[in-house]
Protein backbone atom coordinates (compact mmCIF):
# COMPACT_ATOMS: atom_id res chain seq x y z
CA UNK A 1 0.00 0.00 0.00
CA UNK A 2 1.49 3.39 -0.97
CA UNK A 3 1.32 6.38 1.35
CA UNK A 4 -1.24 7.99 -0.94
CA UNK A 5 -3.60 5.06 -0.34
CA UNK A 6 -3.60 5.46 3.43
CA UNK A 7 -6.58 7.37 4.76
CA UNK A 8 -6.56 9.56 7.83
CA UNK A 9 -8.44 7.04 9.94
CA UNK A 10 -5.96 4.31 8.99
CA UNK A 11 -3.07 6.55 10.01
CA UNK A 12 -4.81 7.08 13.31
CA UNK A 13 -4.95 3.32 13.74
CA UNK A 14 -1.25 2.94 12.93
CA UNK A 15 -0.01 5.48 15.44
CA UNK A 16 1.69 4.02 18.50
CA UNK A 17 -0.71 2.94 21.17
CA UNK A 18 -1.27 4.99 24.19
CA UNK A 19 -2.49 4.39 27.69
CA UNK A 20 -5.93 3.89 26.16
CA UNK A 21 -4.98 0.42 24.85
CA UNK A 22 -2.71 -0.44 27.74
CA UNK A 23 -5.71 0.09 30.01
CA UNK A 24 -7.74 -2.40 28.03
CA UNK A 25 -5.03 -5.10 28.18
CA UNK A 26 -4.00 -6.97 31.28
CA UNK A 27 -0.25 -6.47 30.65
CA UNK A 28 2.05 -4.00 28.90
CA UNK A 29 3.91 -4.74 25.69
CA UNK A 30 7.21 -5.75 27.27
CA UNK A 31 5.54 -8.20 29.64
CA UNK A 32 3.48 -9.56 26.76
CA UNK A 33 6.52 -10.15 24.54
CA UNK A 34 8.27 -12.06 27.34
CA UNK A 35 5.14 -14.12 28.07
CA UNK A 36 4.58 -14.80 24.36
CA UNK A 37 8.15 -16.01 23.89
CA UNK A 38 7.64 -18.49 26.73
CA UNK A 39 4.22 -19.78 25.67
CA UNK A 40 3.53 -19.27 21.96
CA UNK A 41 5.38 -22.31 20.66
CA UNK A 42 3.58 -24.92 22.81
CA UNK A 43 0.21 -23.21 22.34
CA UNK A 44 0.68 -23.08 18.58
CA UNK A 45 1.77 -26.74 18.54
CA UNK A 46 -1.32 -27.69 20.55
CA UNK A 47 -3.70 -25.83 18.23
CA UNK A 48 -1.97 -27.15 15.13
CA UNK A 49 -2.09 -30.79 16.26
CA UNK A 50 -5.73 -30.43 17.31
CA UNK A 51 -6.89 -28.72 14.11
CA UNK A 52 -4.39 -30.04 11.56
CA UNK A 53 -4.28 -26.66 9.82
CA UNK A 54 -1.34 -24.24 10.04
CA UNK A 55 -3.24 -21.16 8.93
CA UNK A 56 -6.08 -21.89 11.31
CA UNK A 57 -3.48 -22.40 14.06
CA UNK A 58 -2.08 -18.92 13.33
CA UNK A 59 -5.58 -17.38 13.46
CA UNK A 60 -6.60 -19.16 16.65
CA UNK A 61 -3.27 -18.29 18.27
CA UNK A 62 -3.94 -14.61 17.56
CA UNK A 63 -7.46 -14.92 18.91
CA UNK A 64 -6.27 -16.76 22.02
CA UNK A 65 -3.75 -14.06 22.90
CA UNK A 66 -6.26 -11.31 22.19
CA UNK A 67 -8.82 -12.85 24.54
CA UNK A 68 -6.09 -13.44 27.08
CA UNK A 69 -4.99 -9.79 26.94
CA UNK A 70 -8.56 -8.51 27.24
CA UNK A 71 -9.48 -10.82 30.12
CA UNK A 72 -9.84 -9.10 33.46
CA UNK A 73 -8.39 -11.96 35.46
CA UNK A 74 -5.74 -11.79 38.14
CA UNK A 75 -3.23 -14.63 38.01
CA UNK A 76 -1.62 -16.08 41.11
CA UNK A 77 1.42 -17.42 39.28
CA UNK A 78 3.03 -17.94 35.90
CA UNK A 79 1.59 -21.46 35.81
CA UNK A 80 -1.89 -20.15 36.46
CA UNK A 81 -1.47 -17.61 33.66
CA UNK A 82 -0.24 -20.28 31.29
CA UNK A 83 -3.10 -22.64 32.19
CA UNK A 84 -5.55 -19.84 31.58
CA UNK A 85 -4.10 -19.28 28.11
CA UNK A 86 -4.37 -22.99 27.34
CA UNK A 87 -7.96 -22.92 28.55
CA UNK A 88 -8.78 -20.17 26.06
CA UNK A 89 -6.98 -22.08 23.29
CA UNK A 90 -8.84 -25.30 24.16
CA UNK A 91 -12.19 -23.49 24.04
CA UNK A 92 -11.33 -21.99 20.66
CA UNK A 93 -10.40 -25.42 19.31
CA UNK A 94 -13.69 -26.87 20.61
CA UNK A 95 -15.68 -24.02 19.07
CA UNK A 96 -13.92 -24.59 15.79
CA UNK A 97 -14.66 -28.32 15.85
CA UNK A 98 -18.31 -27.59 16.56
CA UNK A 99 -18.46 -25.29 13.55
CA UNK A 100 -16.35 -27.43 11.22
CA UNK A 101 -16.32 -30.99 12.53
CA UNK A 102 -15.20 -32.46 9.21
CA UNK A 103 -12.15 -30.26 8.81
CA UNK A 104 -9.85 -32.25 11.12
CA UNK A 105 -7.16 -33.25 8.69
CA UNK A 106 -3.49 -34.02 8.38
CA UNK A 107 -1.04 -31.40 7.14
CA UNK A 108 -0.67 -31.37 3.37
CA UNK A 109 1.72 -33.86 1.83
CA UNK A 110 5.16 -32.36 1.46
CA UNK A 111 4.51 -29.95 4.32
CA UNK A 112 6.25 -30.27 7.67
CA UNK A 113 4.35 -32.53 9.99
CA UNK A 114 2.86 -34.73 7.31
CA UNK A 115 3.84 -38.32 8.08
CA UNK A 116 5.38 -38.92 4.68
CA UNK A 117 7.36 -35.66 4.85
CA UNK A 118 9.27 -36.54 7.98
CA UNK A 119 12.96 -37.10 7.56
CA UNK A 120 12.78 -40.25 9.66
CA UNK A 121 10.12 -41.84 7.50
CA UNK A 122 9.12 -45.44 7.98
CA UNK A 123 8.41 -46.43 11.55
CA UNK A 124 7.96 -42.93 12.93
CA UNK A 125 5.71 -41.91 10.03
CA UNK A 126 3.62 -45.02 10.47
CA UNK A 127 3.28 -44.34 14.19
CA UNK A 128 2.22 -40.77 13.49
CA UNK A 129 -0.38 -41.94 10.96
CA UNK A 130 -1.68 -44.52 13.42
CA UNK A 131 -1.81 -41.90 16.16
CA UNK A 132 -3.66 -39.40 13.96
CA UNK A 133 -6.20 -42.02 12.97
CA UNK A 134 -6.68 -43.17 16.54
CA UNK A 135 -7.07 -39.66 17.89
CA UNK A 136 -10.03 -39.01 15.61
CA UNK A 137 -11.87 -41.72 17.60
CA UNK A 138 -11.25 -39.99 20.92
CA UNK A 139 -13.43 -37.22 22.29
CA UNK A 140 -12.21 -33.66 22.21
CA UNK A 141 -11.80 -33.64 26.02
CA UNK A 142 -9.83 -36.89 25.93
CA UNK A 143 -7.48 -35.47 23.29
CA UNK A 144 -6.98 -32.31 25.31
CA UNK A 145 -6.25 -34.22 28.50
CA UNK A 146 -3.75 -36.52 26.80
CA UNK A 147 -1.99 -33.62 25.12
CA UNK A 148 -1.70 -31.63 28.32
CA UNK A 149 -0.56 -34.62 30.36
CA UNK A 150 1.93 -36.19 28.00
CA UNK A 151 3.03 -33.37 25.68
CA UNK A 152 2.94 -30.44 28.08
CA UNK A 153 3.75 -32.51 31.17
CA UNK A 154 0.93 -30.83 33.09
CA UNK A 155 -0.09 -32.21 36.47
CA UNK A 156 -3.61 -33.46 37.15
CA UNK A 157 -4.30 -30.23 39.03
CA UNK A 158 -3.15 -28.11 36.09
CA UNK A 159 -5.20 -30.12 33.62
CA UNK A 160 -8.21 -29.73 35.88
CA UNK A 161 -7.74 -25.93 35.91
CA UNK A 162 -7.28 -25.79 32.15
CA UNK A 163 -10.26 -27.96 31.26
CA UNK A 164 -12.50 -26.74 34.07
CA UNK A 165 -12.83 -30.21 35.63
CA UNK A 166 -12.24 -31.77 39.04
CA UNK A 167 -8.96 -33.58 39.65
CA UNK A 168 -10.77 -36.89 40.11
CA UNK A 169 -12.51 -36.44 36.78
CA UNK A 170 -9.18 -35.73 35.10
CA UNK A 171 -7.71 -38.98 36.43
CA UNK A 172 -10.65 -40.97 35.13
CA UNK A 173 -10.62 -39.10 31.83
CA UNK A 174 -6.91 -39.84 31.36
CA UNK A 175 -7.31 -43.48 32.33
CA UNK A 176 -10.11 -44.02 29.82
CA UNK A 177 -8.38 -42.02 27.10
CA UNK A 178 -5.15 -44.00 27.51
CA UNK A 179 -6.95 -47.33 27.46
CA UNK A 180 -8.89 -46.41 24.36
CA UNK A 181 -5.85 -45.05 22.57
CA UNK A 182 -3.76 -48.11 23.35
CA UNK A 183 -6.52 -50.39 22.05
CA UNK A 184 -6.89 -48.31 18.90
CA UNK A 185 -3.13 -48.35 18.36
CA UNK A 186 -3.09 -52.15 18.70
CA UNK A 187 -2.84 -52.83 22.39
CA UNK A 188 -0.59 -55.85 22.03
CA UNK A 189 2.34 -53.53 21.31
CA UNK A 190 3.65 -53.46 24.86
CA UNK A 191 6.84 -51.79 25.90
CA UNK A 192 8.99 -53.11 28.76
CA UNK B 1 -13.74 -50.64 41.40
CA UNK B 2 -10.64 -51.09 39.27
CA UNK B 3 -7.54 -48.94 39.69
CA UNK B 4 -7.27 -45.89 37.47
CA UNK B 5 -3.82 -44.70 38.53
CA UNK B 6 -0.51 -46.09 39.71
CA UNK B 7 1.88 -44.50 42.17
CA UNK B 8 4.80 -45.07 39.80
CA UNK B 9 3.36 -43.25 36.77
CA UNK B 10 5.45 -40.17 37.50
CA UNK B 11 8.67 -42.17 37.56
CA UNK B 12 7.92 -43.48 34.09
CA UNK B 13 7.01 -40.03 32.82
CA UNK B 14 10.25 -38.63 34.24
CA UNK B 15 12.24 -41.39 32.56
CA UNK B 16 10.56 -40.66 29.21
CA UNK B 17 11.01 -36.89 29.55
CA UNK B 18 14.70 -37.30 30.31
CA UNK B 19 15.21 -39.76 27.44
CA UNK B 20 16.14 -42.68 29.73
CA UNK B 21 13.13 -44.80 28.78
CA UNK B 22 13.31 -47.71 28.18
CA UNK B 23 16.96 -48.69 27.71
CA UNK B 24 18.59 -46.60 30.42
CA UNK B 25 15.72 -46.73 32.87
CA UNK B 26 15.98 -48.54 36.16
CA UNK B 27 15.53 -52.30 35.62
CA UNK B 28 13.14 -52.53 38.55
CA UNK B 29 10.96 -49.79 37.05
CA UNK B 30 10.89 -51.57 33.70
CA UNK B 31 9.95 -54.77 35.42
CA UNK B 32 7.12 -53.00 37.21
CA UNK B 33 5.91 -51.39 33.98
CA UNK B 34 5.74 -54.73 32.23
CA UNK B 35 3.47 -56.13 34.91
CA UNK B 36 1.30 -53.05 35.52
CA UNK B 37 -1.38 -52.35 32.92
CA UNK B 38 -1.64 -48.71 33.89
CA UNK B 39 2.09 -48.09 33.63
CA UNK B 40 2.26 -49.99 30.33
CA UNK B 41 -0.39 -47.70 28.92
CA UNK B 42 1.26 -44.61 30.37
CA UNK B 43 4.63 -45.57 28.87
CA UNK B 44 3.20 -46.26 25.42
CA UNK B 45 1.00 -43.16 25.25
CA UNK B 46 3.57 -40.81 26.79
CA UNK B 47 6.29 -41.98 24.38
CA UNK B 48 3.96 -41.46 21.41
CA UNK B 49 3.01 -38.00 22.56
CA UNK B 50 6.58 -37.06 23.38
CA UNK B 51 7.73 -37.84 19.81
CA UNK B 52 4.74 -36.05 18.33
CA UNK B 53 5.26 -33.01 20.55
CA UNK B 54 8.94 -32.65 19.74
CA UNK B 55 8.18 -32.88 16.04
CA UNK B 56 5.39 -30.29 16.34
CA UNK B 57 7.64 -27.88 18.26
CA UNK B 58 10.38 -28.34 15.72
CA UNK B 59 8.05 -27.37 12.87
CA UNK B 60 6.27 -24.57 14.72
CA UNK B 61 6.44 -21.26 12.83
CA UNK B 62 4.43 -18.76 14.83
CA UNK B 63 3.95 -15.07 14.05
CA UNK B 64 6.24 -12.71 15.96
CA UNK B 65 5.21 -11.29 19.32
CA UNK B 66 5.28 -7.78 17.86
CA UNK B 67 2.83 -8.68 15.10
CA UNK B 68 0.43 -10.39 17.51
CA UNK B 69 0.57 -7.39 19.85
CA UNK B 70 0.04 -4.90 17.00
CA UNK B 71 -3.01 -6.81 15.66
CA UNK B 72 -4.43 -7.02 19.17
CA UNK B 73 -3.98 -3.27 19.59
CA UNK B 74 -5.75 -2.51 16.31
CA UNK B 75 -8.64 -4.71 17.23
CA UNK B 76 -8.92 -3.22 20.70
CA UNK B 77 -9.02 0.28 19.22
CA UNK B 78 -11.71 -0.67 16.71
CA UNK B 79 -13.80 -2.21 19.45
CA UNK B 80 -13.33 0.86 21.64
CA UNK B 81 -14.51 3.13 18.80
CA UNK B 82 -17.50 0.90 18.16
CA UNK B 83 -18.48 0.87 21.82
CA UNK B 84 -17.97 4.65 22.17
CA UNK B 85 -20.10 5.44 19.12
CA UNK B 86 -22.95 3.15 20.13
CA UNK B 87 -24.80 5.78 22.26
CA UNK B 88 -24.33 8.37 19.51
CA UNK B 89 -25.77 6.03 16.89
CA UNK B 90 -28.66 5.20 19.22
CA UNK B 91 -29.35 8.89 19.89
CA UNK B 92 -29.26 9.68 16.17
CA UNK B 93 -31.70 6.83 15.51
CA UNK B 94 -34.10 7.99 18.21
CA UNK B 95 -33.90 11.61 17.00
CA UNK B 96 -34.56 10.56 13.41
CA UNK B 97 -37.55 8.49 14.47
CA UNK B 98 -38.95 11.39 16.54
CA UNK B 99 -38.61 13.81 13.63
CA UNK B 100 -40.31 11.38 11.25
CA UNK B 101 -43.17 10.78 13.70
CA UNK B 102 -43.56 14.54 14.30
CA UNK B 103 -43.69 15.28 10.58
CA UNK B 104 -46.28 12.57 9.96
CA UNK B 105 -48.37 13.80 12.91
CA UNK B 106 -48.09 17.41 11.77
CA UNK B 107 -49.11 16.57 8.23
CA UNK B 108 -52.07 14.52 9.44
CA UNK B 109 -53.15 17.31 11.81
CA UNK B 110 -52.84 19.88 9.09
CA UNK B 111 -54.80 17.81 6.60
CA UNK B 112 -57.65 17.45 9.13
CA UNK B 113 -57.81 20.93 10.64
CA UNK B 114 -56.42 23.23 8.00
CA UNK B 115 -57.54 24.34 4.67
CA UNK B 116 -54.77 23.03 2.41
CA UNK B 117 -55.31 25.72 -0.21
CA UNK B 118 -54.96 28.45 2.44
CA UNK B 119 -51.83 26.75 3.84
CA UNK B 120 -50.19 26.53 0.42
CA UNK B 121 -50.93 30.20 -0.16
CA UNK B 122 -49.49 31.03 3.28
CA UNK B 123 -46.23 29.18 2.59
CA UNK B 124 -45.80 30.73 -0.83
CA UNK B 125 -46.14 34.16 0.70
CA UNK B 126 -43.22 33.64 3.13
CA UNK B 127 -40.07 35.68 2.56
CA UNK B 128 -37.21 34.28 0.49
CA UNK B 129 -34.94 34.18 3.57
CA UNK B 130 -37.04 31.45 5.16
CA UNK B 131 -36.74 29.27 2.07
CA UNK B 132 -32.98 29.85 1.92
CA UNK B 133 -32.57 28.80 5.55
CA UNK B 134 -34.62 25.64 5.02
CA UNK B 135 -32.66 24.84 1.85
CA UNK B 136 -29.35 25.31 3.67
CA UNK B 137 -30.45 22.93 6.45
CA UNK B 138 -31.49 20.28 3.93
CA UNK B 139 -28.20 20.64 2.02
CA UNK B 140 -25.85 20.79 5.01
CA UNK B 141 -27.37 18.03 7.15
CA UNK B 142 -25.87 15.14 5.10
CA UNK B 143 -22.47 16.87 5.09
CA UNK B 144 -22.59 17.35 8.86
CA UNK B 145 -23.57 13.71 9.36
CA UNK B 146 -20.68 12.63 7.14
CA UNK B 147 -18.15 14.48 9.31
CA UNK B 148 -19.68 13.13 12.51
CA UNK B 149 -19.48 9.50 11.40
CA UNK B 150 -16.41 9.56 9.11
CA UNK B 151 -14.05 8.64 11.99
CA UNK B 152 -15.67 5.25 12.29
Amino acid sequence: MSMRDITLSELEQLRPLTAETDDSFQMDQDSFVAFYERTARPVWAYIWRRTGDRHLADDLLQEAYYRFLRARVSHESENHRRNYLFRIAANLVHDNHRRQPALMELPEEGRPGHPMSDSSAGMQSQRRTDLDRALTRLSSRQQDALWLAYSEGSSHQEIAETLGLKVGSVKLLLFRARRKLVKLMGGSRREP
Amino acid sequence: MSRIECAREMEILDAIASGRWPERADAELRSHASSCTICTDVALVAALYRDDYESALEHARMPSAGLVWWKAELRARREAVRVASRPMTLAAGIAGTCVAVAIVALLRGMSIHLDMAALTAFLLNQPLVLWLVLGAIVALTPIALYFVYSDE
